[in-house]
């Protein structure tokens, strides 16, 4: 059996982040959670996660900018995905790609979508 | 006529204190876009935005304040021993199954899961009601707020599923 996918969880609400947490973990994935940029990047190198989920207004309003923009200088194939209230209008124009983001989950988030994208992205046997 | 939220809120800008007059009101408050909007001019009143170094605490106030609001309303009309599982699940959904086990020994369960149907048309409403805010801080606040009412509704629907027809019967 493989080790199980690893996802990184970042948001600034407690509750995002254990119900997410809770919903991926019942579909099998082993999920970790900071309550920050900064916290989450600390996790990013201690857990070394296979796919991210950020939030953008965090401790300052592009927080998840600063956190998808270093992490992709370490690991530019590494999945990260930005879960926010930004807006469908706001998402085409911000850049998502420039910013570092493999693509947006408006807020609330589809789960039905987002576990799809991310089951490709699952470790295979 | 009964007192908005935006008035209850400035007399009660404690948290706690303020949800527990929520819960008091059993449901019994309007919550359109124009109340959303007042109350969260009240909640800025006591906590400004700000867009570098944010207080993450102050932040989350508004997301718990807005979750609140908005659980109490879809829970309005609900029998009492039901909202009172929901309100359980909708603060700890990392305990959903055992919270489920155990009101399934004691309470109908058929009745849960028809409370749930009219629970999720009711969150629906009050997400129709945010997407009329215009965009902005108190809009991202409420966003978030029914962002964690969703998430738990998802996986109350993927617990309650798989109990299926068998589990219904008992």
């Amino acid at each position: 059996m493989p080790d199980k996918t690893k996802i990184l969880v970042i948001d600034d609400d407690p509750a995002i982040c254990v119900s997410v947490k809770a919903i991926l973990e019942a579909s099998g994935y082993e999920v970790f959670t900071a309550l920050s940029g900064k916290e989450g990047l600390d996790l990013f190198h201690q857990v070394d996660p296979d796919i991210v989920l950020c939030d953008m207004m965090m401790e300052d309003i592009d927080a998840g900018a600063k956190v998808a923009g270093v992490i992709k200088k370490e690991q530019p194939d590494l999945p990260v995905f930005l879960l926010s209230t930004i807006g469908d209008a706001t998402a085409r124009t911000i850049g998502l790609d420039d910013l570092g983001f493999n693509g947006v989950f408006q807020k609330p988030v589809n789960f039905d979508l987002l576990l799809s994208v991310i089951e490709k992205h699952r470790k295979k046997p | 006529m009964s007192i908005s939220l935006a008035d209850l809120y400035r007399q009660n800008s404690d948290l706690e204190a303020f949800c527990q007059e929520v819960r008091k009101l059993g449901g019994n408050f309007e919550l359109d876009a124009r109340q959303m909007e007042a109350l969260g001019q009240a909640y800025f009143e006591v906590h400004p935005e700000k867009f570098v170094q944010r207080n993450l605490d102050e932040v989350r106030l508004g997301y718990q304040l807005a979750r609140c609001c908005l659980l109490e309303k879809a829970l309005a009309g609900l029998p009492p021993a039901v909202k009172d599982f929901f309100r359980q699940a909708f603060d700890q959904p990392e305990c959903i199954a055992g919270l489920l086990d155990d009101y399934r020994r004691s309470e109908n369960l058929p009745l849960l899961v028809s409370s749930f149907n009219c629970l999720q048309a009711s969150l629906d409403e009050l997400k129709a009601a945010i997407d009329e805010l215009p965009k902005g801080m108190i809009k991202e606040r409420f966003l978030g707020g029914i962002s964690t009412l969703y998430n738990t509704r998802y996986l109350l629907s993927i617990f309650i599923s798989r109990l299926g027809s068998n589990g219904l019967q008992n």
